[in-house]
């Protein structure tokens, strides 16, 4: 009987220069949430290709094994770095896996003693560190953690333990492993998981102090000495955010020309008008507005977070709608910005151009479907906007945002097949790979689409990827897209399509448009066997569905931007 | 007598029924490798929240040993 436990979770090796103590209880969290692989110690893991991740946790003074170093080893401990970081470089190029590398290095400092210069400790980890980065620039899959920034935070000395050194070769008390596995915790899921997208925000006592409609523009808490400087610092942390690509939007019980009057005139506000992205201030439950800006805006409640300084209205919104992150504030407003920044949901590893532009982006769909919903005539309407879509082949610059809509865009993704930056390079040199940039007189609103055609065998023709970012639907820009790829299989000369489904919790859009094109389910042994496809073929994949249409299908709508 | 807690403790490690179960010497148990010993001794520290020195660590022989440090590390606790 297999173990039904290990079948979904995804393979986590862990490696280190040190004895992690793998039996302890410490470890449980990821042992519930992966299959935890500890290597043995001191060695790597082998090149697999089911493997998820890998982390190494390296302890420098592992490598150079000695506590002080003198002016005189320096250079013998720099090339015993060298030549660690060179295995390491052989290895992450070579394969295809997310490598998180966590090192750190606790070294006995008397303070007195470099008072006038940096200790060679302290050079040696520098260099290690830096060269790191150097490896993880041309890695896409390597991610870099400095494990003494985060240690400090704990305290040193309760997060080492020579003690534990001596007995069990382990550099870390149990404390510290404890925030190692906090730390590949919170890595590994912001490596898979997509960050949160929207950041929802109660006005009165939270945006500021007070409340606006008793105390008037003015006198409400902003700004000044006290609570008011805290309420602004958390604006600045909220400004940051919408900076990095992060939308804001409001949910409030007030009275809206109040609100929107503190937001235009009052002088304190860090965050004006033009940074929210949308707002609802009425009467209404907070969990019923929440739930309308996400069918406005195309966005899944799992990437909501909400902020409200009152219980109830946080009890209300947990109890609704369970996929919105709700907030627990600090009882102290004083730490609210502390509190924000620390925040892991809207983490990003990487911030594409794309990022830059998305409350801008995402106040034109509001704009674009306010206008839609008055005019009489849709097709006329899309007609007068003016919309270029236009085909763009993958290339270096930019490919960081087609592996962006790979991992982030759900609702609109058929296949669901989430490559990773190599894989997608190796993809572009066999296939077809194109993305659709699209403009309208609302603006340019970037690249929006990503398609991966597969010619197996050079004669069948499969959409293994057909993904559309959400804030484009409503425009018809998909059925352009699939006229596309029809014509590119009449000059393959095919006259049948497979497309690659996979059926997700979100990905209805993408399922009522395949619907729409009236495909064929194919019978998966009837694939096998008409297309010879071998089962362990890597085209072939056990959730996916294969559907078929036939070339000299007409695509309603497809024609309205030709 | 060791105390229930500890007990309680030693057998997540050690299933078998004994009387005696306090003298029972560690190095006399089938299975009983340093690894299993650390073990034990970091649940030991966890529960009643002390830090036993490495000497104190290595020389424990048996579990009456091990109750004799908790209450001597207990003590030295109450007095700091």
């Amino acid at each position: 009987m297999p173990n039904l436990s290990k079948i979904n979770k995804k393979k986590l090796y862990l490696s280190s220069t040190s004895y992690l103590l793998p039996q302890i209880d410490e470890w449980n969290k990821l042992k519930k949430n992966f299959q935890l692989n500890f290597m043995e110690f001191n060695q790597f893991k082998i090149n697999e290709k089911e493997s998820f991740s890998e982390i190494i946790v390296i302890f420098l003074e592992d490598i150079i094994d000695e506590y002080i170093i003198t002016k005189k080893k320096f250079d013998n401990n720099k090339q015993k770095l060298r030549s660690f970081l060179k295995i390491l470089n052989t290895k992450f190029t070579k394969e295809n896996t997310n490598h998180v590398v966590c090192h750190s290095y606790y070294n006995f400092k008397n303070y007195v003693n470099y008072s006038k210069e940096k200790s060679f400790n302290l050079l040696l980890q520098e260099y290690f560190d830096e060269e790191l980065y150097k490896i993880s620039k041309k890695n896409k899959n390597l991610y870099i953690i400095n494990l003494n920034h985060i240690f400090c935070h704990y305290g040193l000395n309760k997060v080492f333990d020579l003690r534990n050194f001596y007995l069990a070769r382990c550099r870390l008390s149990q404390y510290g492993i404890k925030i190692v596995q906090e730390v590949i915790m919170n890595m590994v899921e912001r490596i898979s998981k997509s960050s949160k997208k929207l950041l929802l925000l109660d006005c009165d006592n939270t945006l500021w102090g007070g409340v606006v409609s008793e105390d008037g523009l003015e006198k409400i808490q902003l700004g000044q000495d006290g609570i008011g400087k805290a309420h602004q610092d958390f604006q600045k942390s909220i400004k940051f955010l919408k900076d990095k690509g992060i939308l804001i939007g409001l949910v409030s019980k007030n009275i809206k020309s109040d609100v929107l009057e503190v937001l235009k005139k009052n002088k304190n506000m860090i965050i004006k008008e033009k940074d929210i992205t949308t707002y609802k201030i009425n009467w209404e439950t907070k969990s019923s507005n929440i739930q309308e800006i996400s069918n406005e805006l195309m966005l899944g409640l799992d990437s909501f977070v909400f902020w409200d300084d009152n219980p109830v209205e946080r009890q209300n919104v947990r109890k609704v709608l369970k996929d919105v992150d709700v907030i627990e504030p600090d009882e102290d407003v004083s730490n609210w910005a502390k509190q924000l920044m620390e925040y892991q949901g809207f983490t990003k590893i990487k911030t594409t151009k794309e990022d830059l532009k998305k409350t801008e982006q995402y106040k034109k769909r509001n704009s674009f479907l306010e206008n839609k919903k008055v005019h009489k005539s849709e097709i006329d309407y899309l007609k007068s906007i003016k919309i270029k879509p236009k085909i763009v082949k993958l290339d270096k610059f930019n490919i960081d945002r087609a592996i962006q809509i790979i991992q982030k865009t759900n609702q609109f993704n058929l296949s669901n097949l989430k490559y990773s930056f190599k894989d997608l390079k190796e993809i572009d040199k066999k296939e077809k790979v194109f993305m659709v940039h699209l403009k309208d007189i609302y603006g340019d609103h970037g690249l929006i689409s990503l398609v991966i055609i597969k010619s197996l065998y050079k004669k069948i023709f499969i959409v293994d990827t057909f993904i559309l970012s959400c804030r484009i639907l409503g425009r018809y820009a998909e059925n352009w897209i699939m006229k596309k790829i029809i014509n590119l299989a009449k000059k393959n000369k095919n006259e049948e399509i497979l497309i690659k489904f996979s059926k997700t919790k979100k990905n209805v859009p993408g399922e009522n448009f395949l619907k729409s094109l009236k495909p064929k389910k194919l019978d998966k042994k009837f694939i096998l066997k008409k297309y010879q496809i071998k089962s362990n073929d890597k085209n072939y994949d056990n959730n996916i569905d294969f559907y078929s249409i036939k070339t000299n299908q007409i695509i309603k709508n497809s024609n309205l931007y030709d | 007598m060791i105390d229930n807690k500890l007990e309680k403790i030693f057998r997540k490690f050690y299933k078998k029924k004994i009387d005696s179960i306090g003298n029972l010497n560690f190095n006399n148990i089938k299975n009983w490798d340093s690894l299993k010993h650390i073990n034990f001794m970091f649940e030991v520290e966890k529960n009643y929240s002390i830090k036993i020195n490495i000497n104190e660590f290595s020389n424990i022989k048996s579990l009456n040993e091990v109750d004799k440090i908790i209450k001597k590390n207990l003590k030295r606790k109450s007095k700091t």
